[in-house]
């Protein structure tokens, strides 16, 4: 259909996984790579084996859109490298989109703490109180259960679909990123490290 | 008729987000560099993180700057080069990934360089009249090496540091005697206000029959020699500095002739970041009438880290067909 | 407890105490503090235990002190060789990174690692070398 959305979803926030996604209106197609460090070696050879094996040019595409984290922060920062360049040059607009960001999507979301692993040891972490997202960080499992003993916790599962249908909303809403400036999602604030205990 | 060869370079090894357009391996028709002395500044010394995090900031506004200077257009660009051989693994990635998003976009090769092997070229930009074999003396922080160039790509490293690079003695030095950073301009601006024969400290390695360089031993001499003598009000620091970088100086010049006494060569070639000081360049002069060579300084712009170097050396590996697939890696510590 | 307090008497020295420390050793997955003013020894040191792993090329380790970082692989062994000296106020952000890299499966070797304080559960060694003359030290190892 001609004007069906054409896309890629990147996702490049978990150390060993690098994710791609095209989207052709219906249709989606998926590339990834299990591998550990692997992201600056696989997501440009990933992203022209999708395109190849769907007949598609570069210029075919709407946008290109990239979860921005929370996540391995050199993981992150090839994604982001890799796609804002490739925005610029051939002028595609760039859409960011967040695990986080699924909360205003779902249709339930509970009051709680929705946790990301970042680490073996710490998750990224949001706190929702009356349905609004109160404060993100990053939080060890052992200060998570100290300081929060009491309140939900819970995982937010992966859901391709409503990732997709909120970038579509995002573009429909023209809510694109600045390429020149745009970075990903860091969340250092929260974890105690020796030298800033409060 | 033959065609003009443009390449588009990236070098973002360190601190210094650098992105350049050259033609024909000569040529610079752009070479910019975004640095990060105001985050240093605050941190007193490097933030691998932060840098990292820097390079991805600016990397759109370098690469647009770059070409919209050089007035080409993205057409125009025949091959994309990128150095992945040497530096800090965080910021090497950016740039890399850079480089393959361009390749990929705008179907053209994407060519490796090796940050040493583009210090190596950088003489090769201004000046027309280096040929080949000549010897080659690179020096910086990170690296000091003297190394054979037979040809283009055909490097023999016939000296090596087995310590610390003269850069980084010049950095260590400076910051031990409360100079500031970075030390190597400090020194050598200091050096002109003192006495280089007041103090005779030891020339590393000199008496030894092979061509590598250690430093390790000088900086403690020094630092043993400022504890002993730091309460003596005879001693100025001005003095220390002269001759402690005549030390380093007459080292590396020492190691350097030698070098070109036994493999017959008139040619020198000095780069890297060491190379832009004053005492050395002052000096290499002497000594090049003396001996009968002559010897070969990069513009000051291109002795520190910069993408135009790196150009440089992918137009010659343009011109052989030295190309990488898309699923070139980063080799931080690879040697030459 | 581990304890050793060696003088060596010249650069071979250092290197022996280096290459025995670690060959004694049973277990590598371990973070090896390398502690010593300037000139001390430390990559001399650190020379050694390469030695000490068969390192053919040992000779000819040097410090990241530019790259921070450098890993080798040897016979399955990872080896994360980190030099700090050019950190100097570290960054909240450079710590996380650090601490995850100090904590893999693999020989930590960290040079000027006594200007941070870092979180392990890993088998730590100590070493501070001590500059007694100009060719001679005093070596002492203790563990955590």
């Amino acid at each position: 259909m001609k004007d069906e959305l054409k896309f890629l979803l990147i996702d490049t926030s978990i150390e060993n996984i690098t994710n791609i996604l095209l989207v052709l209106g219906d249709k989606i197609s998926n590339v990834s790579y299990n591998e550990s460090r692997a992201h600056l070696k696989n997501l440009i050879p990933g992203i022209k084996e999708i395109l190849q094996k769907n007949n598609l040019e570069i210029s075919d595409l709407n946008f290109v859109a990239i979860n921005e984290g929370p996540g391995s922060w050199t993981g992150l920062r090839i994604g982001f490298a890799t796609i804002k360049v490739f925005s610029l040059l051939n002028k595609i607009p760039l859409i960011t989109f967040s695990s986080f960001d699924l909360i205003f999507v779902k249709n339930k979301i509970h009051d709680g703490i929705m946790l990301i692993k970042s680490s073996d040891t710490n998750f990224y972490y949001c706190i929702v109180e009356k349905q609004e997202i109160i404060k993100k960080g990053i939080i060890s499992g052992f200060e998570l259960l100290n300081k929060y003993p009491s309140e939900e916790k819970y995982y937010l599962e992966e859901d391709e679909k409503l990732i997709i249908s909120l970038v579509i909303k995002k573009f429909n809403d023209g809510n694109f990123a600045d390429i020149y400036d745009v970075e990903p999602d860091y969340i250092t604030e929260g974890l105690i490290t020796s030298k800033f205990e409060k | 008729m033959k065609k003009d060869v443009i390449i588009l370079a990236i070098e973002t090894s360190c601190d210094d987000t650098s992105v350049a357009v050259v033609k024909n391996g000569t040529e610079v028709l752009s070479n910019i560099v975004w640095n990060q002395n105001k985050t240093h500044e605050k941190f007193g010394g490097i933030v691998p993180e932060l840098s990292a995090r820097r390079h991805l900031k600016v990397i759109n506004y370098a690469i647009d700057d770059a070409i919209k200077s050089s007035g080409i257009n993205l057409k125009d660009i025949d091959a994309v080069a990128v150095n992945n051989q040497k530096g800090l693994t965080r910021s090497l990635v950016v740039g890399v990934a850079a480089a393959k998003a361009i390749a990929f976009s705008l179907n053209i090769p994407l060519i490796s360089v090796h940050h040493i092997e583009g210090h190596i070229y950088s003489n090769l930009i201004s000046h027309a009249e280096l040929k080949f074999p000549h010897l080659c003396l690179t020096v910086s922080g990170g690296h000091n090496l003297l190394v054979l160039i037979n040809n283009h790509f055909e490097y023999e490293v016939i000296g090596n540091t087995l310590d610390d690079a003269c850069g980084e003695v010049f950095d260590k030095v400076a910051r031990f005697l409360n100079l500031g950073f970075p030390g190597g301009p400090i020194i050598d601006k200091l050096s002109k206000e003192g006495d280089p024969k007041k103090y005779k400290f030891a020339r590393p390695m000199l008496d030894q029959d092979n061509f590598n360089f250690s430093f390790s031993g000088l900086k403690t001499e020094i630092t043993r020699f400022y504890e002993k003598n730091k309460d003596n009000s005879q001693m100025k620091i001005s003095d220390v500095a002269a001759s402690f970088q005549q030390a380093v100086v007459d080292t590396l010049i020492g190691k350097t002739i030698k070098a070109v006494k036994k493999y017959n060569l008139n040619q020198v070639s000095v780069v890297g970041g060491v190379s832009a000081n004053s005492k050395l360049r002052e000096d290499f002069k002497i000594y090049e009438s003396k001996f009968g060579f002559k010897v070969f300084f990069p513009e000051l712009a291109y002795t520190t880290d910069n993408a135009a170097m790196i150009g440089a050396v992918a137009y010659y590996k343009y011109l052989k067909g030295q190309f990488e697939n898309l699923n070139l890696e980063v080799f931080p510590n690879r040697p030459l | 407890m581990f304890n050793v307090n060696v003088h060596c008497k010249n650069v071979e020295e250092t290197i022996s105490v280096a290459e025995k420390f670690i060959k004694d050793l049973e277990s590598k997955n371990i973070i090896i503090f390398l502690n010593g003013s300037l000139g001390a020894g430390k990559t001399h040191f650190t020379k050694g235990i390469f030695k000490g792993l068969n390192f053919v090329d040992y000779i000819q380790i040097t410090s990241p002190t530019f790259d921070i970082v450098n890993t080798y692989k040897e016979d399955n062994l990872k080896i994360n060789h980190l030099d700090l000296y050019r950190l100097d106020i570290l960054s909240k952000e450079d710590e996380i990174w650090l601490n995850e890299i100090i904590n893999e499966d693999c020989l930590t070797i960290i040079e000027w690692g006594n200007k941070f304080e870092f979180k392990t559960l890993k088998k730590s060694y100590y070493v501070n070398i001590f500059i007694e003359s100009e060719n001679e030290r005093r070596i002492e190892i203790s563990s955590n």
